[in-house]
């Protein structure tokens, strides 16, 4: 089974659902470690992506998540912003001119947009970021598409390496944004950006099963 | 004009920002705010494609210096430099810097004309005057290095043997400065922290020497290739050849049994000479102490002294490299360096300010301490190296003192004794008047000697006290070679010194004479030798080493080390300063020959993963056509006045050719409009050096005016093998069957057409291919100066017709071994 452009469209709506869903408990875990407005400029953010493909999308699966990332940029605010801005941005780059995405251009978006994020926020594993939860669902999701598993499956895989990351960050000490300030006081608390990351996987996983 | 943009998350703090630069920049950098996001109800943030849009409104070729607050302005600064076209990338600089004293700080520096690398490190210390105010430390220059660039290194080990010393530290400073890019050194053998590649100071105080390892790191845009760079210098023996570097110093213990008072010192340039004793009294500097009323009066009279010394210096190094070559100049453009150290003049600077003392006492005081740091080291050769400082920092408060002449020179021939003697002491000497020098202290390897040494004058160092107690007017004999000195010689003695000095003259003046003489096989077939030369200074080198022209004029000493291509009258004078001092004799000049292993920071070459086979050489001049004509026409005025040739490099194709040929013919329709006098058929070479060159010789022979064959390139470009790759050298083997045969059908190719046929490259000077050479045909050699008077003994040795036989055995040989042996024997 391969994708196209109406599956990352139908990614990007679901992204606007769940961030609005989640945006309350983002906020809280933000609260707790940072300056509690990450659910808000999540929903801020992809609610805009929304407004602007609905006035006008383009015709190509890259060029629909470029304007994502334009708009994100442009949205989101903090660190956020440019990060998942950056995210859809290499996205956009890696499935450039494709009209149908196979199991191995999946992987190639993820790894685009993951390697993306590492770039501009120079995060390793284990300072408590999106990277804890992105990188593992990276390996997950290229693991089984070398098996030779379609879409839903490897998405599967990245889900619950994701989810695994995302929870691997409550015992760590924030190293890196403005939760790394509170030193010995950010263990003990999930990462807020880890639980968006996962949010951002396991939507993906949801739309595409279908 | 340099650009700034100023990034925070607040609109009003970067446009305050903004104000405070613009007051300091006085129209002379553009500044942009790129503050807070485009939503009104969240306005606090940052946004890339505003930083995106701020940047572009602000672009200029001499690029954009970006600034930020904290945290996300950092993300959305270096987001919005991903979505700025390629090309513009590179000229876009995320800085580090405090805000406001670093947006100041880079304003004022693009105000004054400063570069976009001069602004971002200026921003990036900005805090040291502020420092300095509270009484802090300021931040120090190697601290954590900004992490928003990708960081590179190398570990290289020393091979040559004095090691990082002030030639290849000054050499190594030069070539840093061409990359865009920070640059730190490390002495991983004798550990002690990292030196700022900018610095000469802390450069020449890592006191890394032979066989120790120099770790190499560097942060920004051209970070791979300075590494890559300063890598080569450094593990390729920092460019020197060790039998040219200072010997260390023999005693002479055998004292000749003479009757009269003598002193052994050390044997330091030689040389005989009996005169009488004149007693050199160094004029000390009355250094005004106190406190100066306006510190910024006493930074102005500190900035005047020092151009002037720089100045000085210059003349210095241009006098010393005409004179004595240009490793021997070395010293002084380390000297240069040490007037520009930026660590130095920032302590200056902070000590003026800070303590409002004069310009004199602030100066003396910290140029002494760099000197101590220097003469701290345990090893000989650096602590050496003070004395030079010194030299270079007695310049500067001379001229602050109003003080220009240190000594009296003496107008009657006589011996010099004194303490010490700097190297620009020695430069005044006349060797007419000054027969002889003897130092208390100093050894054999002082830059003082290695002048005195090349002007033929006899010195013997390291004699102590005693020295200074031989009255004026005393006669006194000096033997520079066995490093003794008689006080009051009896007349035998004297006379016997008195006709070795007529001898060492007259060997001196024989060898002049052989050095003039054109080089010729043994059965007189008359062979050109030729100099290869990289500036103005070395025609008269290549004269004095007996040269019977320039076979290649390499043109790249008056673009490397700035940040503008020169203009057409710079390059012409530097031309005609040239073929005027050759006086008549063959000027080739090869255009510029930029790519490969050299760089510019005007002529964007972009990331190439094998610049060898990259953009250089012709490929470079025929994409920059404005750079190509300019220096077409600078040449072709030239040869107004003097014979001139030019030389096209890297040439693959007949096109190539033509099209090079079209622009020297647009540049004779500019120059016929402009009214300005020039050399008509100009005659054109084409350096043969590719492989497709060899193949298309013919082609190329009907349309060229000559060949220079250039060995270096051609045997690398045959062979497939890097020279400077240890690993593959022994495969670069000049002598491998199918370089030799390159040779014969390039030469072959050029006598079908008509045309000349000449050699440049090492492989011109090795006496082992001499035979082979003359063999195959080639009548015209060019190789750099020192090595024309071998190369001209090694052409006298064989006749044509032995040279033939060689020749033609070594060519139905087939391996490079076979030919080697075949040769030695």
């Amino acid at each position: 089974m391969a994708i196209g452009r109406e599956a990352i469209l139908g990614w990007l709506d679901a992204l606007r659902q769940v961030y609005a869903a989640n945006r309350e408990r983002l906020t809280e875990l933000d609260a707790a470690i940072g300056d509690a407005d990450h659910g808000t400029n999540m929903d801020r953010g992809f609610t805009a992506v929304h407004a602007a493909l609905a006035a006008q999308a383009p015709s190509d699966a890259g060029d629909i998540l470029k304007s994502a990332a334009m708009v994100l940029i442009r949205t989101v605010g903090g660190a956020a912003g440019p990060l998942y801005g950056t995210f859809f941005l290499r996205a956009a780059a890696a499935c450039a001119g494709k009209t149908e995405l196979s199991p191995a251009d999946v992987v190639a978006l993820f790894q685009a947009g993951i390697e993306g994020v590492q770039q501009r926020g120079k995060a390793e594993p284990g300072d408590k970021t999106m990277i804890d939860a992105l990188l593992p669902a990276l390996a997950a999701m290229r693991a089984a598409a070398a098996r030779g598993a379609d879409i839903a499956g490897l998405m599967d895989d990245g889900v619950a390496a994701a989810e695994a990351g995302m929870l691997g960050t409550i015992p760590l000490q924030a190293r890196k944004g403005r939760a790394s300030y509170l030193g010995a006081r950010s263990i003990g608390h999930q990462d807020p950006g880890a639980t968006s990351a996962f949010l951002l996987v396991k939507a993906a996983a949801a739309t595409w099963r279908a | 004009m340099i650009g700034l943009v100023i990034v925070s998350h607040s609109a009003r703090l970067a446009e305050g920002v903004c104000d405070l630069a613009r007051q300091v920049a006085q129209g002379r950098v553009a500044i942009a705010a790129a503050g807070g996001t485009a939503d009104p109800a969240n306005a606090l943030g940052t946004d890339a494609v505003l930083v995106l849009d701020a940047i572009q409104s602000v672009y200029g070729e001499d690029g954009v210096l970006v600034l930020m607050d904290l945290g996300s302005a950092v993300l959305s600064a270096s987001t919005a430099l991903e979505l700025l076209d390629a090309g513009r990338q590179a000229h876009v600089r995320l800085c580090a810097a405090p805000l406001v004293e670093g947006a100041v700080a880079a304003a004022s520096v693009g105000a004054a004309g400063g570069s976009l690398a001069e602004a971002a490190a200026e921003a990036e210390h900005a805090l040291a005057g502020k420092a300095a105010l509270v009484g802090t430390e300021p931040a120090s220059r190697e601290g954590p290095a900004d992490e928003a660039e990708p960081g590179e290194e190398a570990v290289v080990t020393l091979t040559n043997r004095l090691g990082l010393h002030a030639r290849p530290a000054a050499r190594l400073i030069r070539t840093a400065r061409l990359y865009r890019a920070r640059i730190t050194l490390e002495n991983l053998t004798r550990a002690g922290g990292a030196a700022p590649a900018e610095s000469i100071n802390r450069v020449l105080g890592l006191g890394a020497r032979q066989g120790q390892q120099v770790r190499i790191r560097a942060r920004g845009p051209e970070a791979r290739e300075a590494v890559a760079a300063l890598a080569r210098f450094l593990g390729s023996g920092c460019g020197e050849k060790d039998d040219l570097a200072p010997r260390v110093p023999q005693h002479a213990p055998q004292p000749a049994a003479a009757p009269a008072e003598h002193l052994t010192g050390i044997a330091a340039a030689a040389g005989v000479a009996v005169a009488p004793l004149v007693r050199l009294h160094p004029a000390s500097v009355a250094i005004a102490g106190g406190v100066a009323a306006d510190p910024d009066a006493e930074r102005q009279r500190l900035l005047a002294a020092l151009e002037g010394a720089r100045e000085e210096t210059r003349g210095l190094y241009e006098w010393t490299q005409s004179h004595a070559g240009l490793d021997e100049a070395g010293i002084f453009d380390a000297q240069m360096l040490f007037l520009e150290d930026p660590a130095l003049l920032d302590a200056v600077s902070r000590k003026l300010g800070a303590e409002r003392c004069t310009a004199e006492s602030a100066w003396q005081a910290e140029s002494a301490r760099a000197a101590s740091r220097l003469r701290d080291f345990a090893d000989p050769y650096l602590s050496e190296r003070a004395a030079d400082v010194a030299d270079a920092a007695s310049r500067v408060l001379r001229r602050l003192a109003g003080e220009t002449v240190a000594f009296e020179l003496p107008r009657r021939p006589s011996i010099l004794s004194a303490h010490d003697l700097t190297a620009s002491e020695v430069k005044r000497f006349d060797p007419a008047t000054v027969l002889g020098i003897c130092l208390e202290t100093g050894s054999a390897i002082s830059h003082s000697t290695i002048l005195a040494r090349a002007m033929g004058i006899p010195v013997v160092t390291g004699l102590g006290p005693p020295i200074s107690t031989v009255a004026e007017g005393t006669l006194v004999a000096i033997d520079g070679d066995r490093g003794a000195v008689w006080i009051e010689p009896d007349a035998t003695l004297a006379a016997t010194l008195e006709s070795r000095r007529r001898d060492w003259l007259a060997a001196r003046q024989a060898a002049e004479r052989k050095r003039d003489r054109p080089a010729a096989t043994r059965d007189g077939r008359r062979i050109r030798v030729l100099a290869n030369i990289s500036g103005v200074e070395d025609a008269a080198e290549a004269l004095a080493r007996g040269a019977e022209g320039v076979g290649v004029l390499r043109t790249e000493f008056l673009f490397l080390g700035r940040a503008a291509a020169p203009d057409e009258e710079e390059q012409a004078a530097a031309y005609r300063t040239i073929a005027e001092a050759l006086g008549g004799r063959t000027l080739c000049i090869r255009v510029l020959d930029i790519g490969g292993d050299k760089r510019l920071p005007y002529i964007d070459i972009g990331e190439e993963a094998n610049p060898f086979l990259g953009w250089r050489g012709i490929r470079v001049l025929l994409g920059r056509r404005d750079l190509f004509r300019t220096q077409v026409r600078a040449i072709l005025r030239t040869a107004a006045v003097r014979p001139v040739e030019l030389l096209l490099p890297m040439i693959t194709s007949l096109d190539e050719l033509s099209e090079a040929r079209t622009v020297i013919r647009e540049a004779e329709a500019e120059l016929d409009r402009a009214g300005l006098p020039f050399g008509r058929d100009i005659r054109v070479g084409v350096m043969i050096e590719v492989p497709a060159a060899v193949a298309i010789a013919d082609g190329l022979a009907r349309e060229a005016d000559f060949f220079s064959i250039g060995s270096n390139d051609l045997i690398q470009y045959t062979l497939a093998a890097d020279r400077t790759n240890t690993r593959v050298t022994p495969i670069a083997d000049p002598f491998h069957p199918a370089v030799l045969d390159m040779l014969r059908r390039t030469i072959e190719a050029g006598r079908r057409g008509g045309i000349e046929v000449a050699l440049c490259g090492e492989l011109a000077a090795d006496p082992l291919a001499t035979p082979l050479l003359l063999g195959l045909g080639i009548e015209e050699f060019s190789v750099s100066a020192p090595l024309i008077p071998g190369l001209k003994g090694a052409i006298s040795q064989w006749s044509m017709a032995d040279a033939k036989d060689v020749c033609r055995e070594a060519l139905a040989l087939d391996t490079a071994s076979a030919i080697r042996s075949l040769l030695k024997t």
